[in-house]
């Protein structure tokens, strides 16, 4: 009798963590930091050889990829160049390019040659090589704080979208990143660490105690309940059991 | 001494379920970057105002939130995240220094110079709210004194996870009261209140609804006592002090009012008290317990010309043309039929499934995070069985016998969907504007505990067993998952 409750529990817990687990481990991502602005407008109209520069950007995390929010006009898109260089007009750090033929609204991301390094503030710049216009969606200057499109030195009043990107890994081997970048802005006794041992605990702890639980409460006296579905006995005799 | 002497007569199951809760908590107040919870700035705001300068947020004044509140917000983008799928909260170590080496310039005024309005007109949000909760939060608050920002935010995170356990265990203490001592079925029933991920969720930000949750089961727990052992002082007294602690949590507390009475008078009854004076003066105390901090806040809020209850404001804007609350609550739970005027654009389909289904198990951040949909099927349903079996086992219990408990349980939810249905139909009349959430129904969450109890005794002992396992199982399954996709949604 005891052991029903704790064999319906384990099997359920153990393949609902290995179902969430699996597809954690399917769930490719790449993401090393992004302005968080959303497209709502065109942030940069580029005409042939265009310009558009987002700065600055502080590097939260190395990254050797830039993934744009594109518009062709219902054209197949134009080859796009971008830069990354040290803000204010400092040396380059990196460079990409776009091929052609992407279609319109794609969020393309553009391989760099190099890597920009975390802690850097840069501004990464977006040139148009082809002879068509494109559009650069992003959103309001207020969008991202601190940080501007200019084109030819003139404030746009407006923010790119623009996420910076790492080699895609699963979201199961980002966990030490994830960890890290939940420790920044808490109070000074979290760390990385509190993330795994809370993880740790949730995913064994819990199900210890939850386990613990259920054969303490249907191994007690009259704990397997008696099946006639009754809501409970005369009421003034419960006096004492809650 | 005291705390071995609570532990020991608390049953071990309810124990191990407590520290799993608080477990999950810590988990969900840790994890959520500042913030991200809903309505969380102005709680937040609220109770630095209240711990900071002593009195509730106003409605003319200098500055919505102090200036320290405002440099953490624009620090870590929250303001920009919020909703925002396509940003991230800040986790620049670079941005976070900066913002330790500006926050250490600030004066002590930095912090308290948020009163809740700025001269424009802007105000709190939260500011129409009672201030007991607040009052709780400053706790935490003041022990966190000596650290920045986020080390006070996040105590007061934690600290009001705990109220989350006061409901499970107000809601083992329930199903004791009505199925008696069944540590089986009072585990399960706990276990919808203690590890639902809504509730751990919304109880581990700085929420008022946390304390709400906690003192909803409180008081249908004591309710329940009054009606079946009858009124004594002390049980009256209970409940109506856990009746106004709900009260001046937040307006939604008025909902228990009508339940609260008709307890007081059915316990009045059984315990043998007439409408004689000298009886009626046994029934004083009780309702001093509700009637003095209840009427002292209404006193303080009219004195202080405040508003004592949460106002929506109805008017002012492009009202909605419709054909009257029958065909809104019509459309509300059911599709709507031809000829009927439909609900304004942008409403969900069948609202009560987004809402009272899916915004009750489970959106999380400001409502932009959600569960896989499969999920949403599973809960739905089982919700839908528990309330039925919920039914089924009243009736085969005996309508007469347990009549003024379900009376008592359903006004309890009659009530409050009442009142969240007549809000926000007068909103759609007047702004077009929806109000409803799925966690203003989180209060009734141990009533769905209790239904749970309920339907698994239907079954044979060890169909029970079976139940009882996978229905534990699948609620720490729900958890687990809603914080992985929480945590990649912030941080991946």
């Amino acid at each position: 009798m005891r052991s029903r409750a704790l064999i319906a529990f384990l099997v359920v817990t153990v393949v609902g963590v290995a179902v969430a687990l699996l597809s954690a481990a399917r769930d490719e991502r790449d993401l090393a930091f992004t302005l968080g602005v959303a497209p709502g407008l065109v942030a940069a109209e580029l005409g042939p050889g265009g310009v558009a520069c987002q700065t600055p950007v502080d590097v939260a995390e190395s990254f050797d990829g830039v993934r744009l929010f594109v518009g062709t006009f219902h054209r197949p898109g134009q080859p796009l160049g971008v830069t990354v260089r040290r803000a204010g007009r400092g040396g380059p750090i990196a460079k990409g390019r776009l091929p052609s033929g992407y279609p319109d609204g794609a969020r393309p991301t553009v391989a760099l040659d190099a890597t920009a390094s975390a802690g850097e503030q840069v501004e990464v710049c977006v040139r148009n090589l082809g002879d068509r216009r494109v559009a650069l969606f992003g959103g309001p200057e207020l969008a991202k704080r601190d940080s501007t499109v200019e084109i030819a030195g003139r404030d746009q009043h407006t923010d790119l979208v623009l996420e910076f990107t790492q080699e895609s890994r699963s979201a199961l081997a980002w966990l030490p990143e994830i960890f890290d970048r939940a420790s920044v802005f808490r109070p000074v006794w979290v760390g990385t660490w509190t993330y795994w041992l809370l993880v740790g605990l949730v995913l064994l702890g819990a199900p210890a105690l939850l386990a613990r639980a259920l054969r303490d409460a249907f191994g007690a006296t009259d704990g397997s309940g008696d099946g006639d579905g009754s809501l409970a006995g005369d009421l003034p005799q419960s006096r004492t059991q809650a | 001494m005291k705390f071995r002497r609570l532990a020991a007569a608390l049953p071990r199951p309810l124990i191990l379920l407590l520290v799993t809760t608080a477990l999950l908590g810590a988990s969900w107040a840790l994890l959520v970057p500042p913030w991200q919870a809903p309505d969380e700035p102005a709680h937040f705001g609220y109770a630095q105002t209240l711990a900071e300068r002593g009195e509730p947020p106003q409605t003319e004044g200098e500055r919505i939130f102090s200036t320290e509140h405002d440099a953490a917000a624009a620090a870590i983008g929250s303001d920009q995240l919020a909703g925002n799928l396509f940003a991230r909260p800040e986790w620049g170590r670079a941005v976070y220094e900066r913002w330790r080496a500006l926050q250490a310039g600030f004066g002590s005024d930095a912090r308290s110079n948020g009163d809740g309005a700025s001269p424009d007109g802007g105000n709190n949000s939260a500011r129409t709210n009672p201030p007991l909760y607040y009052a709780f939060e400053a706790v935490p608050y003041y022990v966190g004194a000596g650290t920045d920002l986020f080390g006070r935010l996040y105590l007061m995170r934690l600290w009001s996870a705990l109220l989350l356990l006061v409901a499970a265990a107000a809601t083992w203490a329930l199903i004791g009261e009505l199925l008696g001592r069944r540590p089986g079925l009072q585990l399960v029933g706990a276990a919808v209140v203690g590890l639902q991920p809504m509730a751990v969720f919304v109880g581990a930000s700085v929420n008022p609804d946390a304390m709400l949750i906690a003192a909803f089961a409180v008081t249908m727990w004591l309710g329940v006592r009054v009606i079946s052992h009858g009124l004594t002082t002390a049980n009256g007294i209970a409940l109506c002090a856990a009746t106004a602690v709900a009260v001046l949590t937040k307006a939604t507390g008025y909902a228990l009012l009508p339940a609260v009475a008709l307890a007081l008078a059915a316990g009045a009854w059984r315990a043998g008290v007439r409408v004689r004076p000298g009886s009626l003066a046994a029934a004083a105390p009780p309702l001093l317990a509700l009637v003095l901090p209840v009427g002292g806040w209404l006193l303080y809020a009219r004195l202080s010309d405040r508003p004592a209850v949460n106002q929506i404001d109805v008017g002012g804007g492009e009202g909605f043309d419709h054909a009257g609350p029958f065909s809104y609550l019509w459309q509300f739970y059911l599709p709507d039929i031809p000829g009927q005027l439909p609900l304004p654009t942008g409403y969900p389909a069948i609202p009560a499934i987004d809402f009272w289904i899916e915004g009750f198990w489970g959106k999380f951040g400001w409502l932009e995070i959600e569960l896989p949909g499969p999920l949403y099927v599973v809960v739905g349903v089982l919700s839908a069985v528990l309330i039925a079996g919920a039914g089924v086992a009243l009736v085969r219990s005996g309508l007469r016998r347990h009549g003024v408990v379900a009376a008592f349980l359903g006004l309890v939810a009659l009530a409050l969907l009442g009142g969240l249905h007549l809000t926000e139909y007068r909103l759609l009349a007047g702004q077009n504007a929806v109000f409803n959430q799925g966690r203003y129904l989180l209060p009734l969450l141990p009533l769905l505990g209790l239904a749970a109890a309920a339907t698994t005794s239907l079954l044979r002992p060890r169909s029970q067993q079976l139940v009882a396992g996978a229905l534990v199982g699948f609620l720490l399954v729900l958890q687990i998952v809603a914080l992985a996709i929480v945590g990649a949604r912030f941080y991946a």
